[in-house]
């Protein structure tokens, strides 16, 4: 009897410490005392709820929503804050401030602000909070200087009750664009700042003017928007926006055909070929965005034997794209002629050469540059050196990884060998930096980024373009006319400039550009319509109806 | 007595190894490949030039000589003060919290299920050895033990969720989303025990206590389930004592076919981001869990077997 008692103990004391560690917190914060009347209460306001809210899934938590700082993702904060200005349909259009001016020297903006406009805790959206929000961002000044807006930006100054006046110690072409990023410089109610008025470390509460407010914030697992009811744009036709955070996109792809969300507006590009074509087959209406940003090869004309321009030449010919956006995106990605699409401001180039898939003249090409192909060889020498190439890319990103198998028995048709070299995001970023490449696979940074931002970063040494351009002659003139077209003020004088240096760049073959990046969004067409893309860090939707 | 001695000798071998398990954890994250600042900078979506990479360093304390860096850790580690994280600048203490919550609930219900399922699975077997029964569970087994988590959980969603539309997808928050998870854990660790308990009953079923048990009278099914299932628990239990820790930090690829927040999912997400304050504190956290779950183990393994009791 006393053994049974044994067994049954240790039994037991098993079962209660796996039963109690599996139910604590089941519970979801909730007492545990509640009445059958309030909980049916509850059913009936959640399927109230339910019926005005659009479920929509996203891949990371939303974070901690400061408008000044780098922790949420930017479409969220998108959600809930306004800059002065918008970035809609390619083009800069009034956010908080309706109008503005620009002095003659491009030193000073004046912004005048929609007297009738308040955040969502009813607050007033004047000059005061708009040059506190300036003024907070600025004395954070450093970790904003990516930004050329940083680099310029002297003093937000109160004109009176709803006029803000930015000074800029240098012109600056792109600042409206970069006033659109939904970082730095969105605009917080006063709620937002912390006692110090600091909110380089956190804030205090999301209050902003967008046509969201947050609600409910469950890290990790979800987060609810509220339509804000005072915002001065359209307001959105259902109440409620909640974003489930679903990591893994076959994970998002299931909870859409089981009705557990409405939509995946993938943001982050992880939806494949596959998943897309297989929910388009279930019934769920799957569209594509024009293209956003271009996914290419960068060229080092300062490492190894892509020194040599012949070379570079020879691999925009040797690369096949049609091949690559049919095979490894499953048509998700058109084939990129350009480097910048030529939608993007400035970029519509149509004299810019073109370079088709020719194996036979990239073969010449490198016949010219003295690679001889040896018989019984399959790579091409040169002095006694083989024709060997490094193919960087960050280790768990599969898609370039796959593109760059690709490339590597493209190359190998031609005799120039290809070593695949996978990293992880921080040496990945470490090698861009060094130069240490022949061949990187990068992407441009999309609207509204495009073209002011993407190419000022091409004068930076942090990034790759600036160790892959090092060995062109005319680098520094290169840099000089980004810096000419990016403080003046004269329209004419912007696109010479970036016509110059794009032309410069694809002459030089610096870049292989290979496919368009397109964003795609999937959903429930019984539930949702009027869907529509703006930008990766702007999606619109308050423009988007629900129909449940 | 005895057993309360026991245990206060081994919580009090956990100050050393606590002890270096500090200094491994800090070692090694400080020697894994790519700087905490490139991934700061990173995270935060801000170019890394020259003057970034330095602010960066001075900003999360890396400029300093490692061994003050350790001390400055560990002072404010013995007060789980494990630091902030440099991703997105939360109390790594909260976070881990949080996530352990998760895991513990996923690890907890899977445990019920392996005890429910591979106690009367192993014992069935060992009775009705080489028989249909045993035969059924040695290929439940078989197959229980070759299916990756990756593979079954999409199969189990396949099934449940979108054919017969009875458990949700994913997420967390209802008695419902811990079925699937719970049993995609579950399901290789009954393959091992249920065999590994029909294993270790069939070495005692013959041995001589069992012999003069059946002479004394005492019926078969009270023998089987008296004697000779608690002495056959003790190496099952030895093995899930090692297990049990080996599924909680294992957990990464169930939470994220399932959305789970757990410990798996942070820790993964902190390797890749390498957010040394966190993968610290998780290393330490698993080195806790690792510890006292094996002593958990050790305790009802000497409470099965009053032999051991003699030995301690």
């Amino acid at each position: 009897m006393i053994k049974r008692k044994w067994i049954m103990k240790s039994v037991s004391v098993a079962m209660i410490f796996a039963m109690v560690s599996s139910f604590t917190g089941c519970t979801g914060g909730k007492g545990e005392s509640e009445t059958e009347e309030s909980m049916q209460q509850e059913t009936e306001t959640s399927s109230e709820e339910e019926s005005e809210t659009l479920v929509v899934s996203y891949s990371a938590d939303t974070g901690d929503l400061n408008p000044h700082l780098y922790n949420s993702p930017m479409w969220v904060q998108s959600l809930v804050y306004e800059g002065l200005t918008r970035f809609v349909n390619g083009e800069v259009v009034p956010g908080i401030a309706k109008s503005w001016e620009i002095s003659e020297d491009g030193k000073t903006y004046t912004f005048h602000l929609d007297e009738n406009n308040v955040f969502s805790d009813g607050t007033p959206v004047n000059a005061e909070i708009v040059k506190k929000n300036f003024d907070a961002v600025l004395a954070n000044k450093e970790r904003h200087e990516w930004m050329e807006t940083y680099q310029v930006l002297d003093s937000a100054e109160v004109v009176d009750e709803y006029t803000v006046q930015l000074n800029l110690k240098a012109p600056f072409s792109g600042l409206l664009q970069e006033l659109a990023l939904s970082r730095p410089t969105r605009i917080g109610g006063e709620a937002i700042f912390p006692e110090d008025g600091a909110t380089s470390e956190k804030i205090e509460e999301p209050v902003g003017s967008g046509p969201w407010k947050q609600i409910e914030h469950v890290e990790s697992q979800y987060a609810l928007f509220e339509r804000n009811d005072n915002y001065h744009g359209t307001k959105p036709s259902y109440k409620y926006l909640k974003v489930m955070i679903i990591p893994d996109i076959n994970t998002a792809a299931n909870s859409l055909k089981a009705g557990e969300i409405d939509m995946i507006y993938d943001i982050e590009s992880q939806m494949t070929g596959d998943v897309f074509n297989e929910l388009k087959a279930a019934g769920f209406e799957a569209e594509l965005s024009e293209p956003v940003t271009t996914n290419m090869i960068l060229v080092n004309t300062n490492s190894g034997p892509t020194k040599d321009l012949n070379v570079r030449l020879a691999l925009e010919y040797c690369i096949d794209k049609e091949s690559i956006s049919e095979n490894i995106y499953g048509g998700l990605q058109p084939v990129a002629d350009y480097l910048m699409n030529p939608k993007t401001p400035y970029c519509d180039l149509p004299d810019l050469p073109v370079y088709e898939h020719d194996t036979e003249k990239a073969e010449e090409l490198l016949e010219e540059a003295g690679w001889i192909l040896e018989e019984g060889n399959d790579v091409r020498t040169k002095d006694g050196e083989e024709l060997i190439l490094r193919f960087l890319y960050e280790g768990d990103n599969d898609s370039v990884k796959t593109m760059g198998q690709v490339i590597q028995a493209e190359c190998a048709e031609v005799g120039i060998k290809v070593e695949m070299v996978a990293q992880d995001a921080t040496n990945y970023g470490n090698s861009q930096k060094e130069g240490l490449f022949e061949l990187l696979q990068a992407e441009t940074w999309g609207d509204p980024f495009d073209p002011h931002s993407y190419l000022s970063s091409f004068r930076t040494s942090s990034h790759g373009d600036y160790a892959a351009q090092l060995g062109l002659e005319n680098k520094k003139e290169i840099d000089d006319t980004i810096t000419k077209a990016l403080n003046s003020t004269d329209e004419n004088e912007v696109a010479r400039s970036y016509e110059y240096v794009l032309s410069t760049l694809t002459e030089q073959a610096v870049y292989v550009p290979v496919t368009y990046t397109t964003k795609a969004y999937v959903y429930n067409k019984d539930v949702v319509s009027n869907v529509s893309y703006n930008t990766y860090l702007d999606v619109l939707y308050e423009e988007f109806t629900l129909n449940k | 007595m005895i057993l309360l001695k026991y245990a206060i000798k081994r919580l009090l071998l956990l100050i050393p190894i606590l002890f270096l398990v500090s200094v491994v954890a800090f070692g090694l994250v400080r020697m894994m490949p790519g700087s905490a600042e490139m991934a700061y900078l990173q995270a935060a979506g801000i170019p890394p030039s020259e003057a970034a990479l330095q602010s960066a360093s001075q900003e999360l304390g890396l400029d300093r000589p490692v061994y003050v860096q350790y001390l400055e850790w560990i002072q404010k580690a013995v007060r789980l003060d494990f630091g902030t994280s440099y991703i997105n600048n939360k109390e790594v203490k909260l976070e881990l919290l949080g996530a352990f919550k998760n895991t513990m609930q996923l690890a907890g219900c899977s445990t019920l299920i392996i005890l429910i399922i591979s106690i009367p699975m192993g014992v069935l077997s060992a009775v009705r050895v080489d028989k249909e029964l045993d035969n059924i569970n040695r290929i439940l087994a078989f197959l229980g033990s070759s299916m990756p988590s990756f593979w079954l959980g999409p199969l189990l969603v396949q099934l449940f969720c979108l054919r017969l539309g009875w458990l949700p997808v994913q997420g967390m928050g209802d008695w419902k989303n811990l079925i699937l998870p719970s049993i995609t854990m579950a399901v290789l660790y009954i393959a091992t025990y249920s065999r590994c308990l029909r294993n270790s009953l069939l070495e005692n079923i013959n041995k001589r206590f069992v012999t003069y048990s059946r002479a004394r009278g005492i019926p078969e099914k009270k023998i089987v389930m008296n004697h000779v299932l608690r002495t056959s628990l003790i190496p099952a239990v030895t093995t899930f004592g090692v297990n049990f820790g080996h599924m909680m930090a294992g957990t990464a690829v169930v939470e994220v076919l399932f959305s789970w927040p757990g410990l798996g999912r942070l820790c993964v997400s902190s390797v890749g981001s390498r957010d040394f304050p966190m993968i610290q504190g998780y290393i330490v956290v698993m080195a806790l869990v690792f510890i006292l779950v094996n002593l958990i183990t050790d305790l009802i393994t000497v409470a099965l077997d009053p032999r051991m009791r003699e030995s301690l």
